[in-house]
C-alpha cells in the first residue's frame, strides 16, 4: 500500500504554490490600483476636483433647485474626499473600490461608472470569447495538420501566416469598414444594433444583431488564428525531436498514433494562452470595438481616455485587471494540479 | 578579416535574408527618404483629400498635407521608437536577469519577486496609465514607456537560462581559477545568451514598433511628429476608413506589416541557425 505521507507531502507543495501565486497577484492589484489612484492626482491642477466643479456648473445651467446643487456637490466632495489629506483619500478609494463603487461619471453623470461599465461588459464578453474560442480551435487544428502533413502546404500556409499574424486587428477592421460598409454597402456601419430596433429576443432583432456582429468577430478571428498557428506548429516542430518520439518510432508506432501523442503534449502551453487570452478578452481589442463602434468595455475605455473621464479609466482598470488576475490564477491553479514537477517538487 | 562561420551561416539562410533585407530597404527609406524627398509633413500644400497622383505620390489628408512626406517622417520615427524600447526592454531585462541569477538567494528573491509583480500588472494597462499622466510625449519617452513596461518575461528567461549555465564545468573551472563572479558574468555567462538576447531584441523592436501604433491609436502617442500610429490615429480620427480615403491608412499599415514580417523572418532565421534542431536540409 502507498503510504500517506508522500500524498500528504504533494498537497502540501501544491498549496504552497498556490499561496505564493496569490500572495504575488495581490501585491501585483494592490500596486495597480495605487497607481490607478495616483494617476489624476499626479497630473497638474487636479482634475478631479475641476471635473466636479464642471458637473456642479453643468447642473446649475439646468432648472435645478438650489438645495438640490448644494446637496449634489457635497456629494460629491464627500465621494472623492476633497480637502481630505491624500492618505485619507486613497482608503477611501479602495474602500469604494471593493464595494464596487468607482464614482459617476465625469461626463455622462448622473450615471456611475461602474453603470457603464457594466452595462458594456456583456458586450465585450458575447463577442471575445466565441471569436478567440473559434480563432484558436482553427489555428491550433490546421497548425497541427500542417506538421503532421509537412510539405509543400505547410510551408505555403506557414509563409502565408507569417505574413497574417503581423496584421494589426484594428488595421483589418479599416479595411472591412472601407469594403463591406462604406464601398459595398453590405454591412452596417456600426453599433450592436439597429437604431430603431428594443433588444428582445424575436427573430427580427437577434439577425440585425448577428448582422452587426459579422464584421467585428471576423476580425477579431482573422487577426488572431495565425498567432495560434504560428505557435501551435513551432510547439510540434519541438515535440516531433523529442526523445519519446525516437523511441516510439524505433518501436514501430504508427505515425498517425504518434501524431496523437505530439498533438495532446503541444496542446497544454496553447491551453494556456487560450485562458490568459480570455482574462484579456474585456479589454483586448479596445480599438477594434472602438472601429467598429461596438458598445463593449474597450469602447467605454478608448472613450473615457480620450475625454479625462477619470472615474470611468479608474474602474475600467480596476475591473479588468481583476479579471486578468483571476484567469491568471486559474491558469496558475490548474498549472499546480497536472503539472508534476510543481507536484512533487523539483523544476520551476 | 574573417568573417566567423556562423554569420556566413546566417547569410545563407533564406529566411533571415530575406527579413534582413526587407528591414534594410525600410532602414533606408525612413532614413534616406525624408532628404530625397524633403517636404514638411504638417504644412498645407495641395488641396484637401487629393488622390495618388505625379504630384503627390500618396495623395493628400484631410488638411492637404502631403502624405508621402508623413510616411517616409513616419518610418524613420517608428523604427526609432522600436529601437528604444529594444534597448530599454533588453538592458533592464539582462540586469535583472543576470544579477538575480548570479547572486541567488535573497536578491534572486526580491528581484523575481519584483518581475513578477511588474509581469501580472498587464503591460498595455501600465504604458497607458504612465503615458496619460505625460502631457508631452517625445518620440524617447513613448518608446521608454513601452520598454519599461515588456522587459519582465526577458528577465525571467535569461535567469533561467544563466541557472542552467551557471551549473557547466567550465563555470567550476572558472571558479576553481579564483574569477569572481562579476568576471565569469561577462566572458562565460552572458556570452552563452548572445543569440537569445539578439532574438529577443528584435521581438522588442517589433512590439515597439505595434505598442506606438497602439498608444497613439488611443490618443496618448507622441506629439507633434509623424509616426506610423500617428498617420493611422488622424485617418482614424478624420473617418478616412468609412469616406473611402484608402491612400491615408493603407500605407502606414502595409508597411507595419511588412516591418513585423521581415522582423519576424528574422527570427525564425536565426532561430534556425542557433537552434540547430530546427534546422532542416
Amino acid at each position: 500500500m502507498v503510504g500517506l505521507k508522500p500524498f500528504v507531502e504533494s498537497l502540501r507543495r501544491v498549496w504552497r504554490f498556490i499561496l505564493v501565486r496569490l500572495a504575488y497577484l495581490i501585491i501585483a492589484y494592490f500596486i495597480t490600483i495605487t497607481i490607478i489612484f495616483f494617476l489624476p492626482r499626479l497630473v497638474p491642477g487636479n482634475p478631479i476636483a475641476s471635473q466636479a466643479q464642471a458637473i456642479i456648473q453643468r447642473l446649475a445651467m439646468g432648472a435645478l433647485q438650489p438645495e438640490a446643487i448644494a446637496s449634489a456637490w457635497k456629494y460629491l466632495v464627500r465621494m472623492y474626499g476633497l480637502g481630505r489629506p491624500l492618505h485619507e483619500q486613497y482608503i477611501k478609494f479602495i474602500l469604494n473600490l471593493f464595494s464596487g463603487n468607482f464614482g459617476y461619471s465625469m461626463v455622462y453623470y448622473p450615471k456611475t461608472a461602474s453603470e457603464l461599465i457594466m452595462q458594456a461588459v456583456p458586450y465585450s464578453l458575447i463577442l471575445l470569447v466565441p471569436s478567440t474560442l473559434i480563432a484558436w480551435i482553427i489555428g491550433n487544428t490546421l497548425g497541427a495538420f500542417a506538421t503532421y502533413r509537412g510539405g509543400k502546404l505547410e510551408s505555403a500556409l506557414t509563409t502565408f501566416a507569417v505574413i497574417m499574424a503581423q496584421v494589426p486587428p484594428y488595421w483589418l477592421a479599416f479595411l472591412f469598414v472601407y469594403l463591406f460598409v462604406a464601398n459595398l454597402k453590405i454591412f452596417p456601419p456600426g453599433e450592436a444594433w439597429s437604431p430603431g430596433l428594443k433588444p428582445s429576443l424575436t427573430p427580427e432583432f437577434i439577425l440585425d444583431f448577428l448582422w452587426h456582429y459579422t464584421l467585428p468577430f471576423t476580425t477579431i478571428v482573422v487577426t488572431s488564428i495565425f498567432g495560434w498557428y504560428l505557435g501551435m506548429r513551432f510547439i510540434c516542430v519541438s515535440e516531433l525531436g523529442a526523445d519519446y518520439i525516437a523511441y516510439s518510432e524505433s518501436l514501430g508506432v504508427k505515425d498517425k498514433t504518434l501524431f496523437r501523442y505530439v498533438y495532446r503534449n503541444s496542446l497544454l502551453p496553447q491551453v494556456t494562452g487560450l485562458a490568459i487570452s480570455f482574462g484579456t478578452a474585456l479589454a483586448g481589442q479596445t480599438l477594434v470595438e472602438n472601429i467598429f463602434r461596438w458598445p463593449g468595455s474597450g469602447f467605454v475605455l478608448s472613450r473615457a481616455i480620450g475625454s479625462l473621464d477619470y472615474p470611468v479609466i479608474q474602474g475600467t482598470f480596476a475591473v479588468l485587471t481583476l479579471t486578468l488576475f483571476t484567469a491568471n490564477f486559474l491558469v496558475d491553479f490548474i498549472y499546480a494540479l497536472i503539472d508534476p514537477r510543481i507536484r512533487l517538487g523539483g523544476g520551476g | 578579416m574573417r568573417i566567423p562561420p556562423i554569420i556566413v551561416m546566417l547569410f545563407r539562410n533564406k529566411k533571415f535574408l530575406a527579413g534582413f533585407t526587407t528591414l534594410l530597404i525600410v532602414i533606408l527609406l525612413g532614413v534616406i527618404g525624408p532628404i530625397v524627398y524633403p517636404v514638411n509633413p504638417f504644412e498645407t500644400i495641395g488641396p484637401s483629400e487629393s488622390p495618388p497622383n505625379s504630384k503627390y505620390p500618396l495623395g493628400t489628408d484631410l488638411y492637404g498635407r502631403d502624405i508621402l512626406a508623413q510616411f517616409l517622417q513616419g518610418i524613420r520615427n517608428s523604427l526609432y521608437v522600436g529601437f528604444i524600447t529594444a534597448i530599454v526592454a533588453v538592458a533592464i531585462g539582462l540586469i535583472i536577469g543576470t544579477t538575480s541569477a548570479v547572486l541567488g538567494g535573497k536578491a534572486d528573491s526580491v528581484l523575481m519577486g519584483f518581475t513578477n509583480i511588474v509581469m501580472a500588472i498587464p503591460s498595455y494597462f501600465l504604458a497607458l496609465i504612465i503615458a496619460a499622466t505625460t502631457p508631452v510625449r517625445t518620440l524617447e519617452l513613448v518608446g521608454l514607456f513601452i520598454g519599461i513596461t515588456s522587459w519582465p518575461w526577458f528577465a525571467r528567461a535569461i535567469r533561467a537560462q544563466l541557472l542552467s549555465l551557471k551549473e557547466r564545468e567550465y563555470i567550476y573551472l572558472s571558479r576553481m581559477a579564483g574569477y569572481g563572479w562579476l568576471k565569469i558574468a561577462f566572458t562565460d555567462l552572458l556570452p552563452g545568451v548572445a543569440s537569445y538576447t539578439v532574438m529577443v531584441a528584435i521581438t522588442f523592436m517589433g512590439i515597439g514598433i505595434g505598442g506606438e501604433a497602439f498608444l497613439t491609436m488611443i490618443g496618448l502617442g507622441p506629439s507633434r511628429v509623424s509616426t506610423i500610429g500617428i498617420m493611422l490615429f488622424w485617418a482614424f480620427s478624420m473617418e478616412a476608413h468609412r469616406r473611402g480615403v484608402w491612400w491615408w491608412w493603407v500605407p502606414p499599415g502595409m508597411i507595419m506589416i511588412l516591418i513585423l514580417t521581415a522582423l519576424y523572418l528574422m527570427n525564425m532565421g536565426l532561430d534556425e541557425v542557433f537552434n540547430p534542431r530546427l534546422r532542416r536540409g
